[in-house]
């Protein structure tokens, strides 16, 4: 159990800084257990304060070791104060952009995503839908991959009834459309289910393996008919030189380089089972997870693979732990009005 | 039958079963591990026999009211809600699924699970004591059962005149966001969802309620909970079905001290909240003379803090046009001519 008082615990080091809320990397001084603390400001609109609070009601539905979990959260003068496990290499979008520029070794991959496998079938076995699945909602640290952020996440029960499909865009966030199935990007009427977040997986591989996001550049319409059409990019690897699909890589030397290395062909075959258009034809978290793609895996493990690229890891180890001012937001006092009663 | 693999047990011996993993449960004479054990087993079991498993059908008519009917007869639905800090993490979601599907079971316009917690209250009253602080893990499971139930006028009606009503005043209090924020949903819900039944009620108990615990809200050291209180305050006020509630409350000149002190608060959104609370007071065409003082005491000041207050929501149509219409009726402000 944590406290409600932030006297209890010593903030020691920023990780980032936004507009409305700070993350910082903190200990909690009874246990001395490391952990990150989201402080975000309430002194803000109404629409965004019952979102807030829906978010961390969201996170309180699961309990799964690969499912990033909020350990507690509190409200301390203006501030609502979210407590989260320390995941010491952040989240996968970071590594991509500090560490492993042209992306991930296939093996890490195969192992972070079959953590990633295992939060999605418990999720799915609950009947929800996780809806933003990225590259920056995967962590890491020396044993685990852990999903985050259910923002998105939806559930197929509702008012005391299970409903087969979902519908509507997952809350219509521009910045994930990328990652979307072209089933949510439909908005018909035969709806989405919880395989849509296996195209997201899809996606996140050609993400995780070739180190850029895919469609980055591309105009969302673009995106939308490419995806529809089932025009979708490679893996840059060997077996990519020359080829006509549509590459989106952004930059030619990385990509000369890139066409040294080969990905297995497992590792190819397993992308197009999860990008298949057909949603009802896709696999299911479940089945993939027997899928030979992830037989690397046997011997070895996370902490392995973190032991083996010590070197690549230092790159995001944290910046070292340095005092915090406490950021109080300006307020605009009006006290000076005296009113006579 | 299958001669391999799980037979599927009938609802009767399910519930069955399930009552004698929560009795082992609640004596703690068998290993606890297995009680528990058991008690998820059935309660995915029941659940699935609910809404379906991701590849079977859900259930026929007829089972679910077998199952309905065996939970009454068994009195099971008390004694989940009672043991629910005992069950494990994923039972207690199962309990509330159940909880919420056999609720909404209708037959014609009859809904005779409705019916059943009527004659059974103290379903409600221990789901309302969900929010105690001695069991924080259930708090959230309680609260999507209990807002299931609010929906049903009968069961708010039960609640909202119950004496477990009011300790909502200290649940939405506490410093545990999530918890607070369920339990001021909740309370709410409970609020403003059935309008004849809550105007009732606040006319009744209006010493009661905002004299005594609403005005400890509005001053609590909860930022959230002061903020939500008091916008819920304002959408109350100015609900027609409260009108008489309404003019109760503008003609307290306590009430008004508050909202102008609430008005320059430091938040600013605690600021616009207020101000949609005060403008009520000032709108208000017969003022009591106790109002009408106060307002003419600060005619001035009023004025200047009212043209100067907020001149940034530039594209706010309404609050520009409010605030407008409010500085104009304090600028007109005359005392009543001598009796």
């Amino acid at each position: 159990m944590f406290s409600n008082s932030i006297s209890d615990y010593k903030l020691n080091s920023t990780i980032k800084a936004g507009k409305f809320g700070t993350v910082y990397k903190a200990n909690y001084l009874n246990t001395n257990k490391c952990i990150v603390i989201k402080k975000i400001s309430v002194e803000q609109q109404a629409d965004k304060l019952a979102m807030l609070c829906e978010d961390v009601l969201k996170f309180r539905q699961f309990k799964h070791t690969n499912i990033h979990s909020i350990l507690h959260c509190f409200v301390y003068n203006s501030y609502v104060y979210m407590v989260f496990p320390f995941m010491c290499f952040g989240n996968c979008q970071t590594i991509l952009e500090n560490v492993f520029t042209s992306g991930f070794p296939e093996i890490l991959i195969a192992l972070i995503f079959r953590d990633i496998m295992c939060a999605l079938m418990y999720i799915h076995s609950h009947h929800f839908v996780h809806g933003s699945l990225r590259a920056k909602n995967i962590l890491l640290d020396h044993k685990k991959a852990v999903l985050s952020n259910f923002r998105d996440s939806r559930s197929f029960i509702n008012e005391g009834k299970r409903a087969k499909v979902l519908h509507g865009s997952t809350a219509g966030r521009k910045e994930n459309l990328n990652w979307s199935a072209p089933e949510i990007l439909y908005q018909n009427l035969y709806g989405y289910t919880e395989k849509s977040d296996l195209y997201s997986i899809g996606i996140t591989s050609f993400e995780m393996a070739n180190g850029f996001q895919p469609f980055m550049d591309s105009e969302l319409t673009l995106m939308c008919t490419e995806k529809i059409r089932g025009n979708l990019p490679s893996l840059s690897d060997r077996s990519s030189q020359g080829s006509t699909s549509v590459n989106f890589s952004r930059d030619p030397v990385h990509s000369a380089m890139n066409n040294q290395r080969t990905f297995s062909d497992d590792f190819h075959q397993y992308i197009e089972i999860c990008l298949n258009k057909n949603p009802t034809c896709r696999w299911s978290a479940q089945k993939l997870m027997t899928h030979s793609f992830f037989k690397q895996c046997r011997n070895s493990s996370i902490s392995d693979q973190v032991k083996v690229l010590s070197v690549e890891f230092q790159r995001c180890s944290y910046i070292p732990d340095e005092p915090v001012l406490a950021a109080d937001a300006n307020l605009n006092h009006s006290e000076d009005v005296k009113w006579s009663f | 039958m299958p001669l391999f693999g799980k037979s599927q047990k009938s609802p009767v011996e399910l519930v069955k079963s399930l009552k004698e993993a929560i009795n082992a449960l609640e004596s703690g004479d068998r290993k606890v591990e297995k009680a528990q054990e058991d008690c998820s087993k059935n309660l995915v079991s029941i659940k699935n026999m609910l809404y379906g498993s991701s590849d079977t059908e859900p259930p026929a008519d007829y089972v679910v009211a077998q199952l309905s009917q065996e939970l009454y007869n068994s009195n099971l639905l008390l004694l989940l809600i009672q043991n629910l800090h005992r069950i494990d993490f994923e039972g207690k979601k199962h309990v509330a699924l159940i909880f919420n599907n056999v609720l909404r079971r209708q037959i014609g316009t009859r809904s005779p699970t409705v019916e059943y917690i009527c004659t059974k209250p103290e379903i409600l009253f221990t789901l309302m004591g969900g929010y105690e602080d001695a069991h924080p893990e259930i708090a959230l499971n309680s609260g999507t059962m209990l807002r299931e139930c609010a929906r049903y006028e009968a069961l708010a009606k039960i609640m909202i005149h119950s004496d477990e009503f009011f300790k909502f005043f200290r649940y939405v209090e506490v410093s545990t966001f999530d918890i607070a924020s369920d339990a001021f949903s909740t309370f709410k819900e409970l609020l403003t969802r059935h309008k004849l039944l809550c105007a009732e009620f606040l006319d009744a108990n209006y010493d009661k309620f905002f004299s005594q615990h609403y005005q400890r809200l509005l001053n609590s050291e909860n930022y959230v909970t002061r903020r939500q209180s008091l916008k819920l305050l304002g959408e109350l006020l100015l609900d027609r079905h409260n009108f008489t509630v309404m003019t109760r409350y503008i003609s307290e000149p306590e009430n008004l001290k508050l909202m102008m002190n609430m008005l320059k608060e430091k938040s600013r959104n605690i600021q616009f909240e207020a101000f949609h609370v005060f403008k009520v007071f000032v709108a208000n065409p017969n003022k009591p003379k106790p109002i009408l003082d106060i307002l003419l005491r600060n005619q001035t000041k009023l004025v200047d803090f009212l043209t100067n207050f907020h001149t940034d929501r530039s594209e706010d149509e309404q609050f520009n046009d409010e605030k407008a219409y409010l500085i104009k009726q304090i600028k007109e402000l005359k005392p009543l001519p001598e009796a």
